[in-house]
C-alpha cells in the first residue's frame, strides 16, 4: 500500500501514522480568556449603547479616540485568533518510522524537524507542579547522539501517553530488524578504539612474558 | 471625505483582507494534512480547525457590521 502523502505532505511510501497530538490547550488559555471578555463586554456595549449618550464624532479629539480604540480592538481581536490558529499549525506526528515536528504559523513561518527512530537514543518525560498534575501535562525529551542534543517539547498532554508510544515503536522498529545502522557518537567511537588498543598492548605484553617463563623453564 | 472617514475605512477593509487571507491560508493546510481527528489533537477534545475559522468569519463580520452601524450613527455627515 502506498501512503506518500496521504495523512500529510512528507509522508513516506511504508510510512503509516501512530498517532498525532497538538499542545496543550493551557498554552492559548489566556487568549481565549481575553476574547470571551471582550466578546462579553462588546456585548454588554451593544445593549447598554443607546442608553449612553455617547456624542456625536465631530470633534476632532473624539475622532482620534474612537479611531485609536477602533484599530485597537481590531488589532486585538485579529492577534487573538492568530493566536489559535498557530496552535493548530503546530503538530507533532508519530510515525512508524520517524516523529516529525511541524512547527508553522499562519504566514511567516513553516519550520519541520523529523527525527528518525534509529536516531533516538533516550527519551525523558517530565511533569512537575500543580497545574501540569491538574491539567494532565508535561514536557518531553529525546536525545539524539548524532547531534548529541536532546529535543525538548513542552506542554505536551498527556505525556506518560506518549513517552510510552515513543518507546513502544522505536523497539517494534529495533524488533523488525530495520534498524540499518547505529550512529554513534565520535566519543564513543574514540572510546571503543582507545580500549581496542589497549586490549591488543595487553595481549601482546601477555604473550611475551608466557614466552620469557618458557624460556626460563618455568 | 475627511482623513477619518478614510481612515475608517482603511481599517475596516484591512481587517476583512486580513481575515480573508487567514481563512485561505487555514484552508490550503487542513488539504494539506488530513489526519484522524482524536481528543489530543482538537483544541478541548472537540474543536475542528474548521469550526474555529467559521467562528473568526462569524465575528469579523458582527464587528464589521457593528462598527460601520456605530460609524453611521455618530457620524453621519460623509
Amino acid at each position: 500500500m502506498d501512503n506518500s502523502d496521504k495523512h500529510f505532505k512528507g509522508q513516506l511510501k511504508d510510512e503509516k501514522i501512530i498517532c498525532t497530538f497538538r499542545r496543550h490547550w493551557i498554552v492559548i488559555f489566556p487568549y481565549l480568556f481575553v476574547l470571551v471578555t471582550g466578546l462579553f463586554i462588546f456585548l454588554l456595549f451593544v445593549f447598554l449603547e443607546p442608553t449612553l449618550n455617547i456624542s456625536p464624532l465631530t470633534a476632532w479629539y473624539s475622532q482620534l479616540l474612537f479611531l485609536t480604540l477602533f484599530l485597537g480592538i481590531t488589532y486585538t481581536f485579529h492577534r487573538i485568533f492568530v493566536h489559535v490558529f498557530n496552535y493548530y499549525l503546530n503538530v507533532f506526528i508519530i510515525t512508524n518510522l520517524r516523529i516529525v515536528d511541524i512547527d508553522r504559523t499562519l504566514f511567516l513561518r513553516d519550520r519541520r524537524d523529523t527525527f528518525n527512530l534509529d536516531m533516538i537514543d533516550d527519551v525523558k518525560k517530565g511533569r512537575e507542579g500543580i497545574f501540569q498534575t491538574l491539567f494532565n501535562f508535561g514536557t518531553l525529551e529525546i536525545y539524539l547522539p548524532s547531534m548529541n542534543v536532546y529535543k525538548r517539547m513542552s506542554f505536551i498532554p498527556a505525556p506518560n501517553h506518549y513517552f510510552r508510544c515513543i518507546c513502544r515503536i522505536r523497539q517494534e522498529y529495533i524488533d523488525r530488524g530495520t534498524m540499518k545502522h547505529v550512529i554513534l557518537n565520535p566519543q564513543h567511537i574514540q572510546n571503543i578504539q582507545e580500549i581496542s588498543e589497549e586490549r591488543d598492548f595487553e595481549n601482546e605484553n601477555a604473550k611475551i612474558r608466557a614466552k620469557k617463563l618458557d624460556d626460563e623453564g618455568l | 471625505m475627511t482623513f477619518f472617514v478614510v481612515f475608517f475605512i482603511l481599517i475596516q477593509l484591512g481587517s476583512l483582507t486580513f481575515m480573508a487571507a487567514a481563512i485561505y491560508s487555514l484552508f490550503k493546510y487542513i488539504k494539506q494534512f488530513r489526519f484522524d481527528p482524536s481528543d489530543y489533537n482538537l483544541l478541548f477534545g472537540f474543536l475542528h480547525l474548521r469550526q474555529i475559522c467559521a467562528l473568526y468569519a462569524l465575528l469579523t463580520i458582527i464587528f464589521f457590521l457593528y462598527a460601520t452601524f456605530f460609524f453611521i450613527k455618530h457620524y453621519g455627515n460623509f
